[in-house]
């Protein structure tokens, strides 16, 4: 695919995004009576590595399901990163007879393949939390990623001085997240730009959200602009680990604003020393029952309206978004500690109690 | 069995698909072949390795050259020193692995194991660093010397081997990490990726490693001339001495410009020197020398083809906790995607620019040197530009190409044949 289309899409995502808000089509069938539903659905993973949250995906989502639909199995797959291999899951589940396929992509494109062969099979596939392009697909449930970049970037609008260079570490460029975090991002970040209230003085994707690489691309974009950078644009908390190392070897961590993306153990720890601003939390338990509800939908035979379509290059795929929740050091104990997605004593092993303190 | 000598100016690098200077029963040799003799280069090796020392400087003006002088700067060296040294580290593991004719390609998941257990060990069973690390070497050499015992017992293919192993130490660091990156705040394993030497020690090393060479070769002179053999004149000797003093201490007063000399590099100098001498001054590592160049020989030499072949592959896997643990000192976190099989395309890469064969028999430790010192500039030039990365992968491809295509046409206009 190429890239400028790409962008295009991305963009075009963006004004969906605008002009609906976020919409909960779905509210209305939270309380839809359990039918007799059995057999199973497959829920195709990226991986189950370059984030720790896919497990919680997979545990709510089965959590959720078995209100709707206690007698369906859920059938899971971990592609490792290879998007051929989940095609090749994707077909061996629905020889078995899947009657919903749930599917987070490894490559946006290239799982268009995934809803042909479920469709050749008269199977609906729910795009999760990665957009599939491209491919009339049944619904997508995702978190706002727009948002997402939005809120990291009006966080460094807020927290950095007028005239500064902002740096931009990017994720996988195969990830059509990793796009919209960016174009996210970058709707609030460009007008800036183009008034030279910013400067933009480095913008890389990094290969796989490589923890190293992400280090060694902070450390060339000091190197390059002479250390005068004003605030980091980091994608994830996975890079931003890197990031900071690469921060640090110039100590000037804690000194420059840094976001973050998935609420991590790691990420919010730099956040409560000192090194990290933000992280944007995505809470994961409602998407994973988001996904829950259109897959009992589909069970009973029935389609998913929504008033949210977002255009994926084959025509407006029904969608819901789930907002998402800027997470700093004030607002943790209120957030993902309140809702058990980390705990105080994860967060408080290794570092100095004085940082934990008021959690 | 008489033994074989090598020519005084001549550098073991091209050396010997014959059974070395040792005899099977063990006795010593008469002849002490000089312990920095690698340093020196013969001619043959200098036909093949200079296009590739052109090449490099040709990389470096036009990186220069993009990015407004900065590359070639003291703070942009030291930063690629810094961050890349990892990698001939590793490859150092590999040289030995392709000295045999085998691979391994287990190592970019056994560093990521590496890197796992000492941020387990550190932070999660809060152990002391010294502890840890060791830990984290045993695991690896450990992983090494089984995947050895099947390899060079069972007599298993290592290609088969290495690859069950790649699978299997990705499985074990994904379980313990769980997608998690786990931070690392010890502040030691952290120095050993950040620090650098103070200014003072890195001068008074270089001077001795300049001294214990000038001794060296003045020793082996002296033992060549009582034996009635001819060496090297004064004259050359003074000037190979002055080269190396120029090189080192200009490394050193350029690192210094900046912060000094950075810990990895004189870990990766020890290292490279350490496992030079193992491979050309004991018997156990001419030993490898003589399996890779022909292992049928070598058998009927004596040689414990077995034991070398295990062995080797221990240190593979030891070489591989080195690196892991580097790698979390530098990023003071481990993650699953701090190593992975992008990590083993570049150490052999590393291996081969720099003039390993292959094939086996054929190469030396130093090639990490300059094989590293390539892949790392290439790596820290398209960051500084700020390229997208996927013509990363199209530009280091190429040079590895490219590389090997010196070496072969360089050998065949020396009218040297090609060693199997």
């Amino acid at each position: 695919m190429s890239h400028p289309k790409r962008i295009g899409l991305v963009a075009a995502t963006g004004c969906a995004l605008a002009i609906s808000a976020s919409v909960f089509p779905l509210q209305q069938h939270a309380q839809a009576a359990p039918a007799r539903t059995s057999g199973s659905v497959g829920f195709l993973f990226s991986d189950f590595t370059t984030s720790a949250r896919w497990a919680f995906d997979r545990d709510f989502f089965k959590a959720a399901l078995k209100k709707t639909d206690p007698n369906v199995n859920v059938m899971v797959q971990d592609a490792k990163n290879d998007q051929t291999q989940q095609q090749n899951e994707a077909r061996s589940l629905l020889t078995s007879g899947v009657k919903v396929l749930i599917d987070v992509p490894v490559d946006s494109v290239q799982a268009k393949a995934v809803v042909t062969a479920a469709h050749a099979s008269h199977v609906k596939v729910i795009a999760y939390d990665r957009l599939i392009e491209d491919a009339p697909v049944d619904a997508y449930a995702t978190f706002n990623g727009f948002q997402v970049g939005k809120q990291q970037a009006r966080y460094l609008v807020k927290h950095v001085k007028a005239g500064a260079t902002i740096v931009s570490i990017a994720g996988a460029s195969t990830d059509n997240n990793a796009h919209l975090f960016h174009a996210g991002a970058m709707s609030v970040l460009r007008p800036l730009f183009k008034s030279h209230h910013f400067k933009l003085g480095y913008d890389q994707y990094t290969a796989a959200w490589d923890v190293n690489k992400a280090q060694q691309e902070m450390s060339a974009a000091l190197t390059k602009l002479n250390d005068k950078v004003g605030g980091v644009l980091v994608a994830n908390d996975g890079m931003g680990a890197g990031v900071i190392a690469a921060l640090k070897a110039q100590h000037l961590n804690g000194k420059i604003p840094v976001t973050g993306q998935d609420a991590t153990i790691a990420g919010i720890q730099q956040i409560l020393l000192g090194n990290q601003s933000m992280t944007v939390y995505k809470p994961i338990r409602e998407l994973a029952a988001a996904a829950a509800r259109i897959t009992h939908l589909f069970l009973q035979g029935k389609q998913f309206h929504s008033t949210l379509m977002v255009p994926n290059g084959a025509g407006r795929v029904p969608s819901v978004y789930l907002p998402v929740v800027t997470v700093t050091r004030y607002n943790i104990k209120s957030t993902v500690i309140k809702d058990h997605y980390v705990t105080k004593a994860e967060l408080c092993n290794g570092i100095p109690a004085s940082a934990c303190k008021g959690l | 069995m008489s033994t074989t000598k090598l020519p005084a100016d001549e550098a073991p690098t091209v050396a010997a698909t014959e059974v070395p200077e040792v005899a099977p029963d063990g006795s010593k040799a008469a002849f002490r072949a000089p312990i920095f003799g690698g340093l020196e280069i013969g001619w043959n090796t200098l036909l093949t390795t200079v296009p590739i020392y052109l090449g490099l400087i040709a990389i470096w003006i036009y990186f220069d050259s993009q990015t407004a002088g900065k590359f070639i700067g003291a703070r942009n060296l030291s930063e690629m020193v810094q961050e890349f040294s990892y990698k001939p580290i590793l490859a150092l593991g590999v040289v030995f692995v392709l000295l045999l004719g085998e691979i391994d390609l287990s190592l970019g998941y056994l560093t990521l194991l590496a890197a796992t257990v000492t941020a387990v060990f550190s932070e999660v069973n809060h152990w002391s660093a010294a502890v840890a690390i060791l830990g984290a070497l045993v695991v690896c050499s450990v992983a090494g010397l089984a995947q050895g015992v099947l390899i060079a017992w069972i007599r298993m293919p290592a290609f088969v081997v290495t690859l069950g192993g790649f699978l299997i130490f990705e499985g074990i660091a994904l379980h313990i990490l769980g997608g998690n990156t786990i931070n690392v705040f010890d502040p030691f394993i952290g120095s050993l990726g950040t620090s650098f030497l103070p200014n003072g020690l890195s001068l008074i090393i270089a001077a001795v490693v300049v001294a214990l060479f000038l001794l060296d070769r003045l020793l082996e002179i002296r033992s060549r001339s009582r034996a009635g053999l001819p060496s090297i004149s004064m004259a050359r000797l003074a000037a190979v001495t002055v080269a190396l003093a120029v090189v080192l201490f200009g490394v050193v007063l350029f690192l210094n410009s900046y912060r000094g000399v950075p810990i990895v590099l004189v870990i990766l100098g020890a290292c490279t020197l350490g496992f030079w001498l193992f491979s050309t001054r004991t018997r156990f590592g001419r030993h490898i020398f003589a399996v890779g160049g022909n292992l049928e020989a070598a058998r009927r030499a004596g040689i414990n083809t077995t034991a070398v072949r295990w062995i080797v592959f221990g240190i593979s896997g030891l070489m591989a906790g080195v690196a892991g643990v580097l790698l979390v000192g530098q990023a003071q976190a481990a993650a699953t995607t701090t190593a992975g099989p992008d990590l083993l395309l570049d150490v052999i890469s590393i291996a081969v620019i720099g003039g390993v064969s292959l094939t086996g028999g054929k190469g030396s430790v130093w090639s990490v040197l300059l094989g590293g010192l390539i892949i790392a500039s290439v790596d820290s030039g398209l960051n500084l530009m700020n390229t997208d990365p996927a013509y990363v992968y199209v530009i280091k491809g190429s040079i590895l190409l490219i590389a090997i295509l010196i070496d072969i046409v360089g050998k065949r206009r020396g009218g040297l044949a090609i060693r199997r």
